[in-house]
């Protein structure tokens, strides 16, 4: 392009056109394309007024051969989804029928579980029991045993036992959970071997083997897990405090029989401190604090004038130092142990245990003061010398 | 930079003037009547605002978008959804920044899109030239290199930012308008401009010296 030449046309672009006629069919161009846009918008604002606004996608995608044919198709799967859902439906028994029809779990020999009554005395109770197709069993373990199905679903079996005792053998691996209602306490269980009674308002159960889970409100926080050899009675009671007076825990040890099915005459209604204090001390070695906290309250509510009282006492204060309570409470506990507390060597161990809380509380004068009262109690005793090392006493 | 900016301004100025003959309906009826009349589902009143404002937008699209394949789809979807949500317009004579609100709003969809294919690998194109398309044709050959420096420059950055930075710099938009037509606050769009103009100084000039009198 040469600026000496103003006269001559510039030729520019690929056509070789001049640039005023360039540009006019760049112009042309541009109403096409804005005509053609045009077009198109008019025919989405059909659709959109003709099938709504996601209608009008739909019909954009597909002609109108194409949205019969998917019409069709649409509506034969839906009438083949409606057949299966039915099917289906129609196939799987309701939750009440699969009780009643014992659909989940059957006996051995195929027929259904409803109920087992032993009533007949002479009957040898070993002949009252039934075993189910998985090879759980439930033998009545006492006369005049009743005992009811409630529901038998692929997931539960709930039995009730209305009256007298019954061996329970449960699987262990199966599917379902086993729970029975005995009254004021409920049993569910997994896979283990237990026996529970119900005789004369009085609920108890007894574990065999395994672990299975007892509820009841007259339990702490409702509910109680038993291992092999433990057993709860409980009482029927109008409290549901978890310390009632009612509730007993007994200790068997295994192959024993169902406590109350050895002689409901000879059961004693309350154990002895003897027993409380066999069942703190095996809590303790487990690590069951609070099972153990309660057996040595029961003694101390029950048999305060034993001569083991004190004991009890001092104990249920280490139990819930070791049970890892607040310093302060576990203070308390200590505490309350010197009010009951009269043996010299006792006494001074609550005194030792005082005076380290009071410094692990970061209580220095506490300490000195606890320290001072244990030395003039006993000037001689088993930790004065570290006591007085403490004071800086000579 | 500015010396680019002032170009591109420019360059808008002028082909907004390209008037298409033979399209536009009826000049004699303002917008708002045309926008009455649309809402009520006159056809001709929706191609008379369509011919009287699809320059305009399809040039602003074509600027931020910067592929002119998705120009003519963006330019559909922003009068598909103008005249389908027109009730919402309480001001018929605004009608042509509305729409421009919209065709920003669809762009930032599409780039939006566009980035998410490219990171999943669908889409590995080169984005072509948006601004050069409405340049002079006569602009000589060392601007429209700076142009394609300057479009590639805007192509890594995010879209909010692209689209703020564009519509304030290259479109002349006033802050308060770039602001509506991003449809975010004002503050937002000066933190969005000045972000996208500090990237673009380090991806044009990454040795940091820059003199605007060069």
């Amino acid at each position: 392009m040469s600026t000496n030449e103003p006269n001559r046309s510039r030729v520019v672009g690929r056509l070789g056109l001049s640039e005023p006629l360039s540009r006019e069919l760049s112009d042309v161009r541009e109403q096409r394309r804005d005509h053609d846009s045009w077009i198109r918008i008019g025919a989405r604002l059909d659709d959109i007024e003709r099938y709504g606004r996601f209608g009008s996608r739909f019909a954009r995608s597909f002609s109108l051969g194409e949205r019969a044919a998917l019409l069709r198709v649409s509506i034969a799967a839906a009438m083949l989804v409606g057949v299966v859902i039915g099917v289906v439906t129609w196939r799987t028994p309701s939750s009440g029928e699969a009780a009643s029809e014992s659909a989940g779990l059957r006996l051995m020999d195929g027929g259904e579980f409803t109920t087992v009554h032993v009533s007949d005395p002479a009957v040898p109770s070993d002949l009252a029991s039934v075993v189910f197709a998985d090879g759980s069993s439930v033998r009545a373990s006492e006369p005049d045993t009743h005992l009811e199905a409630l529901a038998f679903t692929e997931r539960d079996v709930v039995l009730r036992l209305v009256r007298g005792g019954i061996s329970v053998q449960v699987t262990k691996g199966g599917p379902r959970q086993w729970t029975i209602e005995a009254g004021t306490l409920k049993v569910e269980v997994v896979g283990t071997a237990f026996d529970v009674v119900r005789r004369g308002g009085r609920s108890s159960v007894a574990v065999k083997e395994g672990v299975v889970l007892v509820r009841s409100s007259q339990l702490p926080d409702g509910v109680r897990r038993l291992g092999a050899g433990e057993g709860v009675s409980l009482q029927p009671s109008g409290s549901a405090a978890p310390d009632t007076a009612a509730v007993t825990t007994a200790v068997e040890t295994s192959d024993s029989d169902v406590p109350s099915s050895e002689s409901p005459k000879a059961a004693p209604a309350v154990h002895s401190a003897s027993h409380w204090f066999e069942v703190s001390d095996a809590a303790r070695l487990r690590g069951d604090w609070a099972t153990a906290a309660q057996a040595l309250q029961t003694v101390l509510r029950q048999f305060p004038k034993d001569s083991r009282a004190e004991l009890a006492a001092f104990q249920l204060a280490v139990v819930r130092q070791n049970a890892g309570l607040p310093k302060a409470e576990v203070v308390a506990a200590f505490t309350s142990a010197l009010s009951r507390v009269r043996s010299a060597s006792l006494r001074q161990d609550c005194y030792w245990r005082l005076v380290q809380l009071a410094e692990a509380m970061g209580d220095a004068p506490g300490a000195r003061r606890w320290a001072r009262t244990a030395l003039d109690e006993y000037p001689k005793g088993r930790y004065s010398d570290r006591l007085r090392a403490r004071l800086g006493d000579p | 930079m500015l010396e680019l900016t002032w170009l591109l301004s420019g360059m808008a100025t002028a082909s907004a003037q390209i008037v298409p003959f033979g399209a536009r309906s009826s000049t004699e009826s303002s917008d708002s009547d045309l926008v009455r009349d649309a809402v009520l589902g006159k056809r001709t009143a929706q191609h008379a605002l369509y011919f009287r404002h699809c320059t305009k937008v399809r040039t602003r699209v074509t600027r931020l978008l910067g592929r002119s394949a998705d120009v003519d789809d963006v330019l559909q979807d922003t009068f598909v959804e103008a005249f389908r949500d027109l009730r919402q317009l309480l001001d018929g004579e605004r009608f042509g920044s509305w729409v421009c609100g919209i065709a920003v709003h669809q762009v930032h969809r599409r780039l939006r899109r566009r980035r998410l294919l490219r990171r999943l690998g669908f889409d590995q194109r080169e984005p072509e030239a948006g601004m050069l398309e409405v340049m002079d044709r006569g602009a000589s050959p060392e601007v429209s290199a700076q142009v394609r420096r300057l479009e590639l420059a805007l192509t890594r950055l995010s879209s909010p930012h692209r689209i703020a930075w564009i519509l304030r710099n290259v479109e002349g938009c006033s802050l308060e308008e770039t602001a509506t037509q991003c449809r975010v606050s004002l503050a937002t769009v000066k933190r969005h401009v000045v972000a996208a103009e500090a990237e673009l100084q380090q991806a044009l000039f990454p040795g940091g010296v820059y003199d605007e009198h060069e």
